[in-house]
């Protein structure tokens, strides 16, 4: 549907993005993960048109996207990291604006309306101020306002950033409810536990993109084992003892109260460790991001 | 036209915020009630001392016309002489008349004193109109004095005053004041429309809606200008109704002026709201150039004052036109074929300055 070929952006001596090349499978829920300033923003900014990329290209349904982004954006919906609808009109007036200026018809504004209020369980706020809300009810306020004019594509920028982990868990109940009306989301995000609800992930690092697939895909093939320890001693320590010890330092990475270590050729590095407990675990996508983080920074490095 | 829906939002907007829409209707009619009495170039009650040293008596009709009169206020009447210097620097009274008997004797002229008119010169327009107003006493004095003797002057010139007979300085001030208040109110609140909507993020919102560039601008302009329109019709009501101000020339003709104007002030309200990054930048932008555009326009000091070097900046200010135009109808009584110099300069200007807030509205939504 949507494709990126090559795109690069610059903010000054920033490079926000290089050499990107992308697409969000039809359907689908497509991750972006990565760290702040990873360039998530700056990918939803260019395909809609928000921001002109230095080079490269964007194609819709095979057709280069050029000038005129109306192409992109009449089909989808944006909802922007920061809470961006009119704090002081009410619930209720925020969402008749946005059905005003994106054409949704009279017929059947008001009954979607009702059910977009009902499946975000805000009915009963409708005629409170946009301001006074609380910051998990906003975001869904803002996902309201950009599903009342039914898009297929629906651009999520980190939806969940700052949002108590209940909200969390509901605004992600909504995001299933759209998948399985087959809408095709994209989701950025800096939290990867968030991204196991993904079909497809892209992780980013410093606008490059250090590793993308289909998660379930990627999980399947993962090119590294992972352990995890409990230390006896000062988890901190063990790690800046380790650290400095061998290029295999590099791998280890704290936890909790738990260090993870991710290694290609068994558990060598592991012999001399004093633990309570070291077992071999299924990886995460988080230890999956870390693990070609860490590829990214030793290729950078030229190890 | 979807700009209806953006209209609608924004005046939702305003009528929420009742403080806002306070400061948008109810605040400008104060102002100008409160500037139509305070801005004014009458000199009234001006702190007088009076040290009376002669011996003749003619002094004593002199005083009694100056006590008489409401341009003064007479704080005392001394027959010791004082410290005037610091009579002055205390600032208690703001001139002192000396009054003294002639060194000279001669038969006509003994009889009246030498007068000394000593000014506190720190306020000099104020201190120059005072010096004045005494010199037209002594004068006037003197004349009826010389009429009663049966000598009348070969010479007497007997101004008639037309347009403002009484010379109330409200007549002139007052409509002037209407569009200084105009311009603050439209100036200020169109130069945070864009700049908000960047804080809040919103201008993505609207950008990639279903709304066209063209229909942003106006919609985020019009209702500036609507409220603009509001104002200037009451600041036109409070001018006759209160100050008693006439409008002699046609409210049609003032009406497509003012709209014409405003159309220029919300283009470069836009601008500065385009370029601004914070409202707190706009708003200090907004408030240097509506200080320029009050000292270039002619409002509180004639244009001739300034030095014709810088006539220029005058001619490039929007507001010194509608000034112009807005006395010449309020009161004269002039129409288009007496102003047309002035109305297509301040057209061509509006057309100059929409062009450039346009221009640079498509530049920041296409970067």
């Amino acid at each position: 549907m949507i494709r990126l070929d090559n795109i690069s952006k610059a903010y000054e001596a920033v490079q926000a993005l290089s050499d990107i090349s992308i697409s969000f499978p039809r359907s689908k829920t497509t991750i972006i993960a990565g760290a702040d300033g990873a360039g998530k923003s700056t990918i939803f900014r260019i395909i809609l048109g928000l921001e002109k990329a230095d080079s490269g290209k964007i194609y819709i349904n095979e057709d280069e996207v050029r000038k005129d982004f109306s192409k992109i954006t009449r089909i989808s919906g944006f909802m922007p990291e920061r809470f961006s609808l009119y704090t002081d009109l009410t619930v209720e007036e925020n969402l008749d604006f946005f059905a005003d200026i994106n054409n949704v018809p009279f017929k059947r504004r008001e009954s979607l309306k009702i059910r977009l209020l009902e499946n975000t369980g805000m009915i009963n706020f409708r005629n409170r101020r946009a301001g006074a809300l609380s910051g998990g009810m906003k975001q869904k306020l803002s996902l309201s306002s950009i599903l009342l004019s039914s898009p297929e594509l629906i651009f999520l920028d980190e939806p969940t950033t700052g949002v108590d982990p209940l909200s969390r868990i509901e605004f992600f109940r909504i995001i299933d409810m759209l998948k399985e009306e087959g809408k095709t989301i994209v989701i950025s995000t800096p939290y990867l536990d968030e991204a196991e609800n993904g079909d497809h992930i892209i992780f980013l690092k410093n606008g490059r993109i250090i590793k993308k697939g289909d998660i379930a895909e990627l999980k399947r093939n993962v090119p590294f084992r992972l352990w995890r320890i409990l230390p006896k001693g000062n988890i901190f320590e063990l790690i800046k003892k380790l650290k400095g010890k061998n290029s295999e330092g590099e791998n280890f990475f704290i936890k909790g109260k738990y260090l993870n270590f991710i290694g290609k050729h068994g558990d060598g590095a592991l012999d001399h460790i004093d633990a309570i407990e070291i077992s071999e675990q299924k990886p995460a996508l988080e230890d999956i991001y870390m693990y070609y983080e860490s590829e990214e920074v030793k290729g950078d490095a030229g190890l | 036209m979807k700009i209806i829906y953006l209209l609608k939002k924004e005046f939702l907007e305003i009528f929420k915020q009742k403080e806002l829409l306070f400061m948008m209707i109810i605040a400008p009619i104060f102002q100008l009630i409160i500037l139509g009495y305070v801005v004014t170039t009458d000199i009234k009650n001006i702190p007088v001392g009076i040290i009376d040293l002669s011996t003749g008596k003619s002094t004593t009709r002199i005083i009694n016309r100056i006590t008489g009169s409401d341009l003064f206020d007479v704080k005392y009447i001394s027959g010791v002489n004082r410290d005037t210097v610091k009579e002055l620097k205390k600032g208690a009274v703001k001139s002192i008349i000396l009054f003294r008997d002639p060194v000279k004797t001669g038969a006509k002229i003994k009889k009246y004193p030498e007068v000394q008119i000593l000014m506190d010169g720190v306020d000099s327009n104020s201190s120059r109109i005072a010096a004045g107003y005494f010199n037209g006493i002594i004068k006037n004095f003197i004349l009826d004095d010389l009429e009663v003797l049966g000598i009348s002057p070969l010479v007497k010139g007997k101004p008639l005053i037309r347009f403002n007979p009484e010379l109330r300085s409200i007549n002139y001030m007052g409509p002037g004041i209407v569009a200084l208040l105009l311009t603050t109110i439209t100036l200020f609140i169109t130069s945070i429309s864009i700049v908000r909507e960047k804080e809040q993020q919103t201008i993505d919102t609207l950008l990639i809606s279903r709304l066209r560039p063209y229909e942003i601008y106006i919609g985020k302009a019009l209702p500036m200008g609507i409220v603009g329109v509001i104002d200037m019709a009451l600041g036109v009501l409070v001018a006759v109704v209160w100050f008693d101000i006439p409008v002699r020339g046609s409210l049609l003709v003032l009406l497509i002026s003012s709209v014409i104007y405003l159309m220029a002030i919300l283009s470069y309200g836009m601008l500065i709201s385009i370029f601004s990054t914070s409202q707190q930048q706009s708003l200090f932008f907004s408030w240097f150039s509506l200080l320029t555009f009050i000292l270039l326009s002619g409002l509180f000091t004639p244009v001739e004052n300034i030095p014709v070097g810088l006539r220029w900046l005058v001619s490039i200010n929007p507001l010194s036109y509608l000034i112009r135009i807005i006395r010449e109808i309020f009161l004269k009584g002039n129409g288009i074929e007496q102003f047309y110099g002035d109305l297509l300069s301040l057209i061509m200007l509006t057309i100059l300055i929409s062009l450039i807030s346009i221009f640079n509205f498509k530049k920041f939504i296409s970067k």
